[in-house]
């Protein structure tokens, strides 16, 4: 090795990254340039210096700062924290609307015993009211969620309403039987 | 009891006793006994000196460090431990340093507490090397505060980032040289300048 070592490439042989032919012919050079080997000697101490800089602790209060926060959010509407929920609430309530509207004009005629006392709009709006119902348990689920993210059996609630909910959209549209 | 919990149960609006404690202390991470108040007592002060170091100031560091313990704490559910606790805490403080910057469009000028200007004053190498990094540009700072400072290997740098091990490595590499650029005249000609 002719030239004089890159910085790059000389703090790399400081963590030993070079393979080791590389890392021969690095050692070799700069075992002969007293530019390389002042270099390397330069970047080693920024190294340990840097790794000696330590941890900075942050102010007293940030913590009770932090956990006013906390209980900010905890205060706020159940509404103004759906955010953090996308895929579900409002827009989910919208969607099983529309669904409900398309799937109006598929619905079979009412037909034999059953058929009698449901037409097609009744049994509709059955399925739609019962979809609003665990809508709202699901927003009641995000609410408490959201003050309490751990809370495991409203994790469950949740996770039950959200299957009754698929359930009831299948059965929908699957003819409602 | 917790340690230093400011939290003494006080009524609130809707009449009802709630402790400001209660809420962290049944935030635990899945899987552990780790709860909210254990992660940042852990973590504090790792995240406040990365911050610190990305933001270049005392104030942004202690509003981005609050806005990184409320995501992980709105987040603690969704932890599946695919990856350390300490590189899920990391990527969060990462990403929210980023962000702030990107909304502040702040550029990476800005002296740490004017430490460059004091380094007149109790000169070190350690404060020096503060003084650089608000220098350096972006892509380098970060990969150096965390592995050179925080001690973190590039594995889990580039899981934090977002980018390989070698990428990371190539940053570390010429933060590194920028750093010795910058400091020629101190690390040539003052052989007795303190460390730290």
């Amino acid at each position: 090795m002719k030239e004089h070592c890159s910085d790059e490439l000389l703090s790399s042989y400081l963590d030993g990254d070079p393979t080791p032919a590389e890392a021969g012919l690095v050692a070799e050079h700069v075992a002969a340039c007293p530019v390389c080997r002042k270099a390397l000697s330069e970047l080693r101490r920024v190294r340990d210096v840097s790794a000696r800089l330590g941890q900075i602790e942050p102010p007293d209060h940030t913590w009770h700062r932090i956990q006013s926060r906390l209980e900010h959010e905890r205060s706020r509407p159940a509404a103004a924290r759906l955010p953090a929920w996308p895929w579900i609430g409002v827009p989910a309530l919208a969607a099983a609307a529309a669904l409900v509207a398309f799937l109006l004009g598929r619905w079979p005629a009412p037909a034999g015993q059953n058929r009698d006392v449901h037409t097609r709009e009744q049994v509709a709006n059955e399925y739609q009211e019962y979809v609003r119902g665990i809508d709202k348990a699901m927003s009641e689920c995000e609410a408490a969620l959201a003050e309490n993210p751990g809370n495991a059996r409203v994790q469950d609630a949740y996770q039950s309403a959200r299957a009754s909910r698929t359930g009831a959209l299948d059965r929908l549209v699957s003819g409602g039987d | 009891m917790k340690r230093g919990n400011p939290g003494r149960p006080r009524p609130s609006k809707d009449g009802e006793v709630h402790s400001t404690a209660e809420l962290t202390e049944q935030a635990r991470l899945p899987g552990t006994a780790l709860d909210f108040e254990d992660l940042y007592r852990q973590y504090k002060a790792k995240v406040f000196s990365t911050a610190y170091r990305m933001l270049s100031n005392h104030a942004d560091a202690e509003d981005v460090t609050q806005d990184i313990f409320v995501k992980v704490f709105q987040k603690l559910p969704t932890f599946r431990g695919d990856s350390a606790v300490s590189t899920w805490i990391y990527r969060i403080a990462v990403n929210a340093c980023l962000d702030f910057r990107r909304r502040r469009k702040r550029h990476e000028t800005v002296p740490l507490n004017d430490e460059a200007e004091q380094v007149s004053v109790g000169l070190n190498l350690g404060r020096l090397i503060e003084g650089v990094i608000p220098k350096m540009p972006a892509g380098y700072r970060e990969v150096f505060v965390l592995h050179d400072i925080q001690g973190l290997k590039h594995e889990e740098i580039g899981k934090i980032l977002g980018i390989t091990d070698g990428a990371s490595k190539s940053q570390l590499h010429r933060a590194r040289a920028f750093l010795r650029r910058e400091l020629a005249p101190y690390l040539s000609d003052r052989p007795w300048l303190k460390e730290v």
